[in-house]
């Protein structure tokens, strides 16, 4: 758990130029240091349960950033308050990035499946089957085949 | 099949007919859940805030826990996420975005409003809070620190405004027709009684 | 740090172009096609069918030009649909069919 206080560094990770994914962290806060400001629980990884996939439960803190430097624009002082989970957060120490929180394992390591009402158990693993497009354009490939180009 | 291509009424009364005939969701089931929507209401909010006003206690369960202060009142918060409240102070204003999707505390505001859903709202809020609450003719001292939250993941959250001046002797049934859903999302103030074309601190300060 | 040209759509923190656009601060009612729609993702989210992530993530998947073409719900019953088919709720043939019926 990353107590209140800690200076930390969202990572500066564009997964979403690379492969379909689902990302609940704004493009803005990418490699910016932000402040937790305090844990908020644990919640299973949207970026999972986006593709009905099994979802791991992951810590989720509210960080605070400096709004000005965001865009070097705004009035000194200003905020920004985002809630983060925490494979997207980096420890900060001396301006250094360093190495991930490390989790804690008793609940990141609990997997959480949403219930079905008449889709069978397996199709967690399924999304969108291959090579079927559905809105006519390439803007939806089977996130399981990786490649993905934004439109 | 491109269901872009298909005309979007045509597509729901598909799939409204599929669902039925599935035994997913009946006619009965989905007129339920639109009465339940529609009974959700920004004057939920309002009393939650009109009586944080008045009662300290509530007000302490309100910031702790928004949920529970929430169902304290009857309010139907199941199946809803967590619900956590901002506390504007004379030195801190809260202004809610979400600039992923359209995340909104609904249990106890009703449907977000069509601007906060709009691609101009969530992209101003977080780069120009300022500019944006002065389309709503709110303007903060600049000794106010404006701090937006933007609202990503799993919580829910709305806005404790700061109790206008001259309602000192109010009872929360009263107060609580001051509050509006735009004070809740941190767009406006509450405006002093009688003084409601006014959103600023030009007016007497308002006392938490 | 430029960002603007890596993020997605959707994304639209302090996206440059919606920057000069003013908020349309008028009421607009929901319609009834709006509420049946937000309805039936609440029946089927409380039933497990389907998630708020796997709505949203269909939503995100519309090519940018449909995202801001479509009203609010119009993307949503898109998404609904889609998930539906992905899930196999139900199958492209009983779609067809069934909008063959209407």
């Amino acid at each position: 758990m990353i107590p209140p206080g800690t200076t930390v560094r969202v990572r500066d990770d564009w997964p979403e130029t690379r492969e379909k994914v689902h990302i609940r962290t704004p493009h803005y806060l990418r490699g910016r240091t932000g402040r937790v400001l305090r844990h908020l629980g644990n919640f299973p990884n949207p970026e999972d349960l986006a593709f009905a996939r099994p979802a791991r439960t992951l810590p989720l803190y509210h960080v605070l950033f400096d709004q000005p430097p965001l865009w070097e624009e705004g009035s000194p002082g200003d905020e920004v308050l985002v809630e983060i989970y925490e494979p997207w957060l980096m420890l900060e120490r001396d301006g250094i990035a360093d190495a991930p929180p490390s989790r804690s394992r008793s609940l990141s390591d609990r997997v959480i499946q949403t219930s079905g009402a008449g889709v069978p158990a397996n199709s967690f693993a399924v999304g969108v089957p291959s090579g079927q497009v559905r809105w006519g354009a390439p803007g939806f490939p089977d996130p399981a085949s990786g490649h993905h180009a934004l439109p | 099949m491109n269901l872009l291509a298909l005309e979007p009424e045509r597509l729901l009364g598909a799939v409204r007919a599929l669902l039925a005939a599935k035994g997913i969701a009946s006619p009965a089931e989905i007129a339920e859940r639109i009465a339940a929507t529609d009974a959700a209401s920004p004057a939920q909010g309002a009393r939650m805030v009109a009586i944080a006003w008045t009662d300290p206690e509530f007000r302490a369960l309100m910031l702790a826990d928004g949920t529970r202060a929430a169902e304290s009142l009857a309010i139907p918060m199941r199946g809803a996420p967590p619900l956590g409240v901002l506390e504007n102070t004379p030195d801190l204003h809260h202004l809610v975005v979400c600039t992923l999707c359209s995340c909104y505390p609904r249990a106890v505001l009703g449907y977000p409003p069509f601007w906060y859903k709009s691609a101009a709202y969530r992209a101003r809020a977080v780069r120009d809070p300022r500019g944006l609450i002065a389309e709503w003719g709110t303007t903060l001292p600049p000794a106010t620190k404006i701090r937006v939250v933007d609202s990503t993941a799993d919580y829910r959250w709305m806005v404790l405004p700061l109790r206008p001046a001259g309602t000192e002797n109010w009872p929360a049934d009263r107060l609580a027709t001051l509050v509006r859903e735009t004070d809740m999302i941190g767009v406006t103030l509450v405006a002093t009684p009688g003084d409601h074309a006014l959103n600023s601190f030009a007016s007497p300060r308002p006392q938490a | 740090m430029d960002h603007e040209g890596l993020r997605a759509h959707h994304d639209l923190g302090g996206a440059q172009k919606y920057l000069c656009q003013g908020i349309d601060q008028a009421a607009h009612a929901l319609t009834d096609f709006d509420k049946e729609v937000d309805a039936i993702r609440g029946v089927l989210g409380a039933k497990g069918v389907m998630t708020v992530d796997e709505l949203r993530r269909g939503i995100e998947s519309l090519p940018e030009a449909d995202y801001h073409r479509l009203t609010y719900y119009q993307r949503w019953i898109c998404s609904i649909a889609d998930n539906l088919l992905a899930r196999g709720v139900i199958t492209e043939a009983e779609l067809a069919a069934a909008l063959a019926e209407s």
